[in-house]
């Protein structure tokens, strides 16, 4: 990784070398008309940078880590049988920042994120994201039982190396927890997420030197995604060491289903594309309503350190009866300190 | 003649000595009695913690020496995680990590909250009431700790071997009363409510909740992808 002098800061040059040496990648397939957000985007991660390296009698550090794989039984997202895939996802995340305590009751947290997922079945979906996210924390009293507000929002550069999935990818909600009694923790939130393929320019130019290699029945957009998400969760304690945690959500937005062919897809679909991961299936973008339910259990390994298990059931329902099912479980290693 | 009266003089003197040494060391109100106590729980687990008082029988309670204590914050963690301290102590509470915390008690006994801060507040709190002052930080909900106000000056906490030691005690007849964080309400414990000053190998089984706080490790939900 070859560092850039001007990013060099005191404590965290590591950082500002990989948004720099980033940046520089995903230039290189700009032709003429780049996205607003690929220029900007450098330049939001240093700010940030530079606002979590201030020095503030009244900040902490965060770092936040975990490692873990995740399987599917259905990475497509596919409605029949033909399209369906597949995988496990090893993943590894850090997380680091600042957290700034700026009032009794309410802090602000930056960060800094980095992720890797690396696809046992298709390379082509293994990622190297990294981004930006805050954290806005207000508490209405005093005590565990006082209602817990985060605002939050977060910004990443998603890299798999495609033309159509790599993306710029934004979320921002609010959620509000509190404890119930001594073993009951009850939540409900609402998140936004939209999703902005970085290619979606040059992919649809199709002139010049770009031609021969444009496909021209694919759309440049059936990655670009939006959907806003309602949440509910509890955590129950049941014992010292483990929670049991529960979650549901229901989403509605755009997906991507990823599928053979069909005219039902195609008339239901928004965009399209062949996909140049699961060759000879198509990706198609449709709208949908998505109800997962999720059901884990987490154990204290130490203070800082639990293990995680979760199953989430998928149900998704496209436009026009494209609806898919979808199982996934999951084991994160995960330490905050 | 003289050498019986220097014999009769020597036993004096023995005898003299033995009345002294009896006042000094026999007599019941030299104050130099302990009582020794181990708590353990239903499976006969030592308990840690523990808060041992006593209270004389059919005598007046000395007023407890009232000082300044200090239960500290480490690591964002209360250390010690359970106190003891006589009835009207003041009691500080700095703060050792580089962030700032928030300490508050919402227990009847004390109520009291000390916004964001950094190093040792100058006034202390006073605890001017007996009873169980549950502290937290309101920033890290997971900060828990307890003060046990007491109004008597006899009282000890048990060590990781459950064993407590209450000294200075007048000789006379105490009853016991045992606290933890984590024992049942209304539940009696085993072992003799009364106890002679001096007595050492007294027993009290309690009965404890399972332990339940918040936990500082993170639960991580992995929803998909």
């Amino acid at each position: 990784m070859k560092s850039s002098g001007k990013y060099r800061l005191n404590s965290v040059t590591g950082f500002a070398s990989l948004f720099a040496w980033s940046s520089k990648l995903n230039l290189r397939n700009t032709v003429c008309f780049p996205d607003p957000a690929r220029i900007i985007f450098p330049i939001i991660i240093v700010v940030f940078f530079l606002l979590c390296n201030v020095q503030h009698a009244n900040a902490s550090w965060l770092l936040d880590a975990s490692a873990g794989a995740t399987y599917s039984d259905n990475a497509t997202n596919a409605a029949n049988i033909a399209g369906k895939k597949r995988d496990t996802v090893y993943s590894a995340s850090l997380a680091g920042g600042r957290h700034f305590q700026v009032a009794d009751y309410t802090g602000l947290s930056l960060m800094l994120d980095a992720k890797k997922e690396i696809s046992a079945g298709y390379a082509g979906l293994s990622l190297l994201s990294y981004g930006i996210s805050f954290k806005v924390s207000h508490k209405a009293g005093i005590g565990p039982s006082a209602l817990r507000l985060n605002m939050f929002g977060s910004v990443s550069n998603d890299d798999f190396g495609d033309k159509y999935r790599d993306s710029l990818s934004y979320k921002a909600g609010i959620f509000g927890s509190r404890w119930i009694n001594e073993e009951v923790k009850l939540g409900i939130g609402y998140e936004y997420d939209k999703r902005n393929p970085l290619n979606k320019y040059t992919v649809t130019s199709c002139t010049g030197a770009y031609y021969a290699t444009c496909n021209q029945y694919s759309s440049p957009s059936v990655y670009e995604l939006q959907g806003h998400t309602g949440i509910l969760n509890a955590e129950v304690m049941l014992t010292n060491k483990d929670i049991l945690f529960m979650s549901y959500r229901y989403r509605s937005g755009d997906v991507v289903s990823v599928d053979a062919s069909s005219n039902k897809a195609l008339n239901a679909s928004s965009a399209s594309s062949d996909d140049e991961v699961f060759t000879g299936l198509t990706a198609y973008r449709l709208p949908a309503i998505t109800h997962t339910g999720s059901i884990g259990i987490s154990h204290e390994l130490a203070r800082k350190i639990s293990l995680n298990f979760n199953y989430s059931f998928m149900a998704t329902m496209g436009r026009d009866g494209n609806d898919y099912l979808k199982n996934l479980f999951s084991i994160i290693a995960a330490f905050s300190f | 003649m003289a050498r019986k009266s220097l014999q009769h003089y020597w036993v004096w003197c023995h005898v003299m000595v033995g009345i002294l040494l009896i006042l000094v060391i026999g007599t019941p109100s030299s104050g130099a009695s302990s009582i020794d106590a181990a708590v353990v729980d239903e499976k006969g687990m030592s308990v840690a913690n523990a808060v041992v008082t006593a209270y004389p029988v059919n005598r007046s309670i000395p007023p407890p020496a009232a000082q300044t204590y200090t239960v500290d914050q480490v690591d964002k963690e209360f250390i010690p995680e359970v106190s003891v301290f006589p009835v009207n102590s003041r009691v500080l509470f700095p703060n050792s990590d580089r962030i700032r915390h928030h300490v508050y008690s919402l227990s009847t006994a004390k109520m009291f909250d000390l916004p964001l801060y950094l190093g040792t507040p100058s006034n202390p709190v006073i605890f001017d009431k007996p009873g169980v002052v549950a502290l937290g930080c309101n920033i890290h909900d997971w900060m828990i700790a307890y003060v046990y106000v007491t109004d008597t000056p006899y009282y000890a906490i048990t060590d990781a071997g459950g064993k407590a030691r209450i000294e200075g005690l007048v000789d006379g007849r105490y009853n016991i009363v045992v606290w933890h964080p984590r024992k049942k309400d209304g539940k009696e414990d085993a072992g003799p409510s009364t106890v002679t000053a001096g007595e050492t190998g007294i027993r009290y089984t309690i009965k404890l909740k399972p332990p339940m706080h918040i936990r500082r490790s993170p639960v991580v939900r992995g929803e998909g992808y």
